[in-house]
């Protein structure tokens, strides 16, 4: 097991290697440039200047050799500085972190806490009143535009109902507030953002259980525990469940990376400051530290993410193992 | 240190005011005079004896789309940077509520004979926002800094024809100009930073706790949350009435509408649609003030001159003839802006009023089109000559719906009078590298910013036609190239005021562009605010003096 994990591990490196040359190509070669963007066309700043500048952001050298130069820098974890402000890109990236990470780590316990439990139940009440009501509102949640929905809440629970603030993480009073006053503020803001993204992120989840429950409560193994005389409690939830969920462990791996990549609409709506604006905001800036920096601390979190997925699933799945 | 007039003496004019104004209201009711003379004496001893600073208070709390980027003034390069910079950072010169040069940091200034040399006089007691005085020093360093390239400020060109700086004494400091640069006056108002905090610093650590000379002091910066400043209680002219300023960011135009009416926040700006379909409300019209005035910039179609199609001024006349600017700014802006002739500020005295305007005028157009040989021959609808159809390709940059809309118009517009247009919309960065950099294009839909001052070199001047220059219509008049360059070496607004209104009717006239509006901006600000006034430069020349009154106050806690 041990050495399955280290050779697991070795291999992360190429495959790393080679997602950021093809990320860093893709980025560098596709259309525009930053300083286009941030001067072209504005009559304070010469043309003169503007190439000044790209040789001094390394611009003007050959892309392979911009690629060296990054990945060096990257081996000391030096993600370099913003073409937007001049500030670290790893800097950048803690600031708006914490806000992302809260969110996602809630609304994804919301979202295994609720999705779990209604896929299980209207898998085993199949074609019940039940089934098809939650079955409505899993295909009404799950085609829903994020930022209408958003909206909506804003507009109801924000504007018209008052009962929580409209947007932002914090008043910008905060300071004057006693701790009991912040720790509530915060959770009030906390909602909104967070009723949205779980009750939409459910969605997925939920049929998915559903789906490879309703699938293992078919097989014969489950015939024949009902038929050695089993109480259907210990049917559904001992034999079944485990087996059902088994292919759950696959989409926690996979939460791992999008613990940090925030939603840019569902940020935007919201005015919270998190990943998914940062990453808009550099794409569409032409920031090539930032987009980096960001894309290969994505990419390493999956790869590792993978990783733990493949291991718990070797430790749950005897079948599994070799 | 001097407190300078203070609050407490500016609340004294205020307060008499106030209790004038209640004075009259009681007055209306003849029976209660006795009451409100009354009042009004009691008013007036408590005015006599009170001490408190009562109408110096309260939180202006400002949504905007955007978050700041860097709060030096020399490197900030977008609209949200640069108006926080504002607020912490004062330049040697400033703009008035006229859009007139005056002094900031500087008293007064000298013009050498051969107005290459300009000296500052500078104000004696003006202190950093750390309490460190204010010096000759600071403005030689911050030209410095921002002329040393490895501080990548975008605005060294403005500074290139400076010399040397020389500091006469700690309150004097003469700049040596290579060509006399009548513009140097209102760019020499860049803010200048403390050359104490700033020579051991790094620009990315300064931007995070800037220290400035200006009417607010930066307070606190959580990224695109908010930036709060407080009024600077040293500041030269009086404290600023509000004690805070928060910038809040809100990205969503429509919940910073929903945050604005929930009173989240005291400002933000409008949309046409919102200022007409939003604002009819009962809790709209009680709460909010709407004001509207003129934007620092236009909208234009421009035409390809090296094109032969456009190669003729009465074609370009004529199709200027044949756009509907009225049609355009009602389809498009639902009215919210102004016609325009020419490249300067409408509210300027370098705009001139009796330029060509172009008035919707169809058959001046067939006429004009007619007399330089286009005609219908084959009745197909579309203008031939020399067996070319009339027809060109229109481009604009993608995302932007106003303009993306003004094409469309421009298109049904020009069909009348047999022209084809196609429409093609192309991303920014492609539409900048492949079609303006190099030329590649017929007719263009733009928007230029209108800088203070008048000089349009970079534009219009036919030097810059060439490279990636931004006169990519390739416009060239041997007069306006001369008027340019006088206009950029009269110091006299009189006389400058002269040479541009005869540039604009020259440019007016040859039209290159199709200047097709000025739009408006409109900003809704919470009634509470009082002491606003639109005049030519907008609303907020005067900031610090807007105020709130004591019972009106929202955000008195913070001051306890």
């Amino acid at each position: 097991m041990l050495k399955y994990i280290t050779k697991r591990l070795l291999l992360i490196i190429p495959v790393l290697i080679g997602i950021s040359l093809l990320s860093f190509l893709i980025i560098h070669l596709s259309p525009g440039d930053p300083l286009s963007l941030k001067y072209g066309l504005n009559p304070e700043i010469s043309p003169q200047a503007k190439e000044y500048m790209n040789k001094l952001y390394g611009l003007d050298k050959p892309i392979i050799v911009q690629y060296v130069e990054w990945f060096k820098r990257i081996l000391t974890l030096d993600f370099g500085t913003s073409f937007i402000d001049d500030r670290n890109v790893l800097e950048k990236i803690k600031e708006r972190l914490p806000a992302t990470l809260i969110l996602n780590i809630l609304s994804l316990i919301l979202i295994f806490v609720i999705a779990i439990p209604v896929g299980v139940v209207s898998a085993v009440k199949h074609r019940t009143v039940f089934d098809k009501i939650t079955t409505f509102f899993l295909y009404l949640g799950f085609s829903m535009p994020s930022f209408w929905f958003a909206l909506i809440l804003i507009y109801i629970f924000g504007f018209k109902l008052n009962l929580f603030p409209i947007s932002g993480i914090s008043p910008w009073y905060l300071e004057f507030l006693s701790p009991m006053e912040k720790f509530l503020t915060f959770l009030k803001h906390l909602f909104l953002p967070l009723i949205t993204l779980s009750l939409l992120g459910l969605t997925g989840l939920a049929k998915y259980t559903k789906s490879s429950m309703l699938e293992i409560l078919n097989q014969e193994y489950i015939l024949m525990a009902k038929a050695k005389g089993l109480s259907a409690k210990r049917v559904i939830y001992i034999h079944a469940l485990k087996n059902a969920l088994l292919p759950i462990i696959t989409i926690i791996g996979f939460a791992i990376p999008g613990l940090i990549s925030g939603s840019f609409i569902i940020e935007t709506v919201f005015s919270w400051p998190g990943m998914g604006r940062l990453a808009y905001e550099a794409i569409m800036s032409y920031d090539y530290p930032t987009i980096m920096g960001i894309g290969i601390i994505s990419t390493f979190l999956t790869l590792i993410g993978i990783l733990i997925s493949d291991i718990l699933y070797a430790i749950v799945d005897p079948r599994i193992r070799v | 240190m001097s407190l300078k007039p203070s609050c407490q003496e500016q609340n004294k004019i205020i307060k008499i005011s106030s209790v004038l104004r209640n004075y009259k209201k009681l007055n209306n009711q003849a029976p209660l005079l006795c009451v409100a003379v009354l009042i009004f004496l009691l008013g007036l001893t408590y005015f006599t004896f009170a001490n408190d600073t009562r109408f110096c208070g309260d939180s202006f709390v400002s949504g905007d789309l955007a978050d700041a980027r860097v709060l030096v003034p020399f490197l900030a390069d977008d609209t949200a940077s640069a108006s926080i910079c504002g607020f912490i950072f004062s330049g040697l010169t400033k703009i008035d509520k006229d859009l007139h040069v005056i002094g900031d940091l500087a008293e007064s200034w000298d013009i050498s004979e051969d107005k290459k040399v300009i000296t500052f006089y500078l104000k004696k007691n003006i202190f950093w926002h750390d309490k460190t005085p204010f010096t000759a020093n600071d403005v030689k360093f911050t030209f410095e800094q921002i002329l040393d390239p490895q501080n990548k400020s975008p605005y060294g060109s403005n500074y290139k024809n400076i010399e040397k700086i020389e500091i006469v004494d700690p309150y004097t400091v003469r700049f040596y100009y290579s060509v006399a640069y009548a513009p140097a006056l209102s760019k020499l108002g860049v803010g200048i930073i403390p050359e104490h905090i700033c020579k051991n610093k790094k620009y990315s650590d300064f931007s995070d706790s800037p220290v400035g000379t200006g009417p607010y002091i930066f307070k606190k910066w959580l990224k695109n949350q908010f930036i709060m400043l407080s009024a600077n209680s040293i500041y030269y002219e009086h404290i600023p009435f509000i004690q805070q300023y928060i910038s809040r960011t809100i990205p969503d135009q429509s919940v910073q509408f929903l945050e604005l009416l929930s009173g989240g926040i005291d400002q933000a700006s409008l949309t046409p649609d919102q200022y007409f379909y939003r604002t009819n409300q009962k809790v709209f019209r009680q709460n909010f003030n709407i004001y509207k005035y003129l934007s620092l910039g236009y909208t234009y179609m421009g035409y390809n001159l090296k094109d032969e199609l456009f190669a003729d001024k009465r074609v370009r006349q004529a199709l200027s003839y044949a756009i509907d600017k009225k049609r355009i700014i009602q389809g498009v802006l639902l009215g919210l802006g102004e016609e325009c002739s020419g490249p300067f500020s409408k509210n300027s005295e370098y705009y001139n009023n009796n330029a060509e305007t172009y008035s919707y005028n169809k058959e001046k157009a067939m006429q004009l089109l007619n007399e330089s040989g286009w005609h219908d021959i084959n009745g197909d609808g579309i203008l031939e000559k020399n067996g070319k159809k009339f027809r060109f390709t229109l481009i604009t940059n993608q995302g932007n719906k106003t303009r993306e809309d003004i094409a469309v118009l421009v298109q049904e517009d020009l069909a009348k009078i047999g022209v084809k247009v196609d429409v093609r919309t192309i991303a920014w960065s492609a539409f900048l590298n492949e079609f303006i950099d190099k030329r590649k294009f017929q007719a263009v839909i733009l928007g230029w910013s209108i800088p203070i001052d008048p000089d349009c070199y970079s534009v219009w001047h036919s030097d810059n036609i060439g490279g990636n220059g931004l006169n990519f219509v390739s416009y060239k008049n041997e007069k306006v190239d001369e008027l340019i360059k006088k206009g950029r070496e009269t110091f006299n607004t009189d006389m400058r005021a002269r040479i541009y209104q005869e540039i604009h009717s020259l440019i007016a006239d040859d039209a290159p562009y199709t200047f097709l509006f000025v739009p408006y901006a409109t900003v809704s600000i919470s009634k509470r605010f009082r002491g606003i006034a639109v005049e030519k430069s907008g609303i907020y020349y005067n900031f610090i003096d807007w105020y709130v009154m004591p019972d009106e106050q929202k955000f008195n806690f913070i001051n306890k």
